[in-house]
């Protein structure tokens, strides 16, 4: 009976292991690796590998582990190392993709070795897997009988001149008209605060007083030629300014004073020609000429208050 | 009425306006502009609000309008125990010992009233308000089973603006049917305050009202004039554009770019100025052209009376209602001060 005792005991890790080991046994990674071609390359190639490896569920690629782009051997680098998962019936599958590039110098065509790759899984236990080891042939890209010296690498061949001609003429046409459409929309709009500020009211209000000359005898014309001295007026006061305040505005704009008398008049003319006589046709004493004097005058006690 | 009458009737009332003003001017001294403002409303045929501080001549003012005016006067102070009745009728017992019922305070002088002054009007209830609204409204009053008129009266109110206890505002129907709402402040010029000081004549108030001379106007003729007034004082489109630019602004300020630090514009207004506040304005105006011998409206003549015939009709929301008396003025001179005539 004791040697069997032994021989039990001596088992007992293995069995206790065994159904953990058969279960790991039944569920082995599988591996598939595909290359584009083995043959066929020179110095600064390319060379792509696919790795599939299908794992059982509950396994997940250790990224960490996954060889970092950079060199590998003295002429071997990796390049770029991507992957991605799909779910299958069987397990994971991971597909790793990785590309090398070859750094070898030849003389003659030399068969290469690239490493097999480790792949590891976390999981119940740590699982790890090798790629297998591969070879490539790899071939000089001078002929074997030159000597290294001897090659001479021409210049390199100068870019092809486009005409770029009609393209900065086409580029400041459209800034053009995009900063047209913006100034007409600004003035428009009124936000052009500083163009308004630089104009002074009087100055304004001749522009457009000019504008009705054309209809001279006409009595709309007439009245919006005096409203248009109004708003000046208002402009240059800062409130709307009427016949009453006129000495409050002419002491605040000792400018304007010496024309206290025609501003006088201007007041009694516009309170005749709004209220008082409307449908009166133009006074005879002031035309329209007479208006425009006196807008006249106003933009050169405005230049002399600023 | 031919032309020539018109115009010599018009002349005539236009002078012995200016006399009204300046026999009451000279009795009560330091309030021009509430003094001419009257004499608007009394041609204007409306009804005016006073406030102020005590003590600053509110009554001795009107004691004068009333002298000036001649007609009867009557005046009741505002009480919280104050009923309708109690301006209706007055009962007793009389001297042989029977209840007897006499007319009241509104009644006793029948048409004659001519003037009606109503002394801290806040401290009277709504119900006394609602029937101060019908007789200003209306000029006419339901007692003893049948209706009494009086086509001559004026209505003058009185509010305290110091104390705010036991009193109750007087709802917004009310004050908009006051033409005008004046306030009455101490004068600022020292030499008028000295005046108020130191010269006996203002000490003895009967005696100060007395030196106006009586009946200036005649309170009678008041009707038929001021409808000739109306008549002849023509407004041109500019103007009507102007007074409709005023209104509008009340209602939407914010269009018209008046701003006041600290409120929100489009917050700020409830409600603008009704359309009878506008027509009065306009009364107003009107006679102001007629007082300034003129037979058009120019935009003068509503920047005259704007303030005090409109700024009591523009009701603001609730959170700014506290501060009324602040922003009601900025207002109204940011409203004067932006819209255009023409």
């Amino acid at each position: 009976m004791r040697p069997l005792f032994k021989l039990i005991f001596g088992l007992s890790p293995v069995l206790l292991w065994a159904p953990i080991l058969a279960c790991a046994a039944g569920s082995t990674p599988h591996v598939e690796s595909t290359v584009l071609r083995n043959f066929g390359y020179v110095i600064g190639d390319l060379v792509g590998y696919d790795v599939l490896v299908t794992v059982p569920d509950g396994y997940a690629l250790e990224t960490e582990h996954l060889p970092v782009p950079g060199p590998l051997n003295e002429w071997l680098d990796i390049r770029t190392v991507n992957w991605t998962k799909a779910d299958t019936q069987g397990g994971t599958q991971y597909r790793l993709r990785l590309t090398y590039q070859i750094f070898k110098g030849v003389r003659q065509p030399e068969k290469l070795t690239i490493p097999a790759l480790p792949i590891r899984f976390r999981g119940q236990t740590q699982m790890e897997v090798q790629t297998q080891p591969w070879n490539i042939a790899i071939a000089p890209i001078i002929p074997s009988d030159i000597s290294d010296e001897n090659i001479k690498i021409p210049e390199s061949v100068g870019p092809e001149p486009l005409p770029i001609g009609p393209h900065p003429l086409r580029f400041t046409s459209y800034l053009a008209g995009a900063l047209a459409v913006l100034a007409i929309l600004a003035l428009r709009y009124g936000w052009l605060p500083f163009f308004a500020k630089t104009t002074p009211p009087f100055a304004r209000a001749l522009r457009e007083l000019r504008k009705l000359n054309r209809k001279r005898g006409d009595v709309e014309a007439y009245r919006a030629a005096v409203r248009l001295l109004h708003r000046a007026l208002d402009d240059t006061a800062g409130f709307r300014l009427f016949a009453g305040e006129l000495e409050l505005f002419l002491a605040a704009h000792p400018a304007f004073a010496e024309l206290r008398d025609e501003l006088n008049h201007f007041f009694a003319l516009s309170r005749r020609v709004f209220y008082t006589a409307p449908d009166a046709p133009i006074p005879a004493d002031s035309p329209l000429e007479r208006l425009e004097t006196l807008c006249r005058r106003c933009i050169a006690a405005e230049r002399r208050s600023t | 009425m031919s032309r020539y009458d018109k115009d010599s009737l018009l002349s005539d009332w236009r002078r012995r306006a200016l006399s009204f003003e300046q026999e009451i001017g000279n009795a009560v001294i330091g309030l021009d502009h509430a003094i001419h403002q009257i004499t608007l409303a009394v041609f204007s045929r409306g009804h005016v609000m006073l406030e102020g501080d005590v003590g600053v001549g509110k009554t001795t003012l009107l004691r004068a309008v009333a002298r000036g005016l001649g007609g009867a006067y009557e005046r009741i102070e505002g009480t919280i125990d104050l009923m309708p009745n109690d301006l209706v009728y007055h009962t007793y017992i009389n001297e042989v010992g029977k209840p007897q019922v006499d007319p009241g305070p509104i009644l006793k002088h029948g048409e004659q009233l001519s003037v009606f002054f109503f002394n801290e009007v806040n401290r009277a209830r709504p119900q006394v308000h609602s029937l101060l609204l019908r007789v200003m409204a209306e000029r006419s009053i339901t007692a003893f089973n049948r209706e009494y008129f009086f086509p001559h009266l004026q209505v003058f109110a009185d509010r305290n603006r110091v104390e705010k206890e036991e009193t109750f505002e007087i709802p917004s129907a009310a004050r908009d049917r006051f033409l005008m709402e004046l306030h009455i402040e101490t004068p600022r010029d020292p030499a008028l305050r000295r005046a108020l000081m130191f010269d006996p004549r203002f000490h003895d108030t009967d005696r100060l009202i007395e030196g106006v001379q009586p009946g200036v106007l005649s309170y009678r003729d008041i009707a038929d004039i001021a409808r000739i007034i109306q008549v002849e004082i023509k407004a041109s489109d500019a103007l009507q554009q102007y007074a409709l630019d005023l209104w509008q602004a009340t209602r939407r300020p914010q269009d018209y770019g008046i701003k006041i630090d600290g409120v929100d514009m489009r917050q700020l207004i409830l409600a603008g100025a009704s359309p009878r506040g506008m027509s009065m304005m306009l009364r107003a105006a009107r006679v102001s052209a007629w007082l300034n011998d003129r037979t058009a409206l120019i935009p003068e003549d509503i920047r005259q009376v704007f303030v005090d015939t409109t700024a009591h009709r523009v009701f603001f929301n609730p959170v700014y209602e506290l501060r009324r008396s602040d922003l009601v003025g900025e207002l109204m001179n940011g409203i004067l001060q932006r819209v255009a005539a023409p």
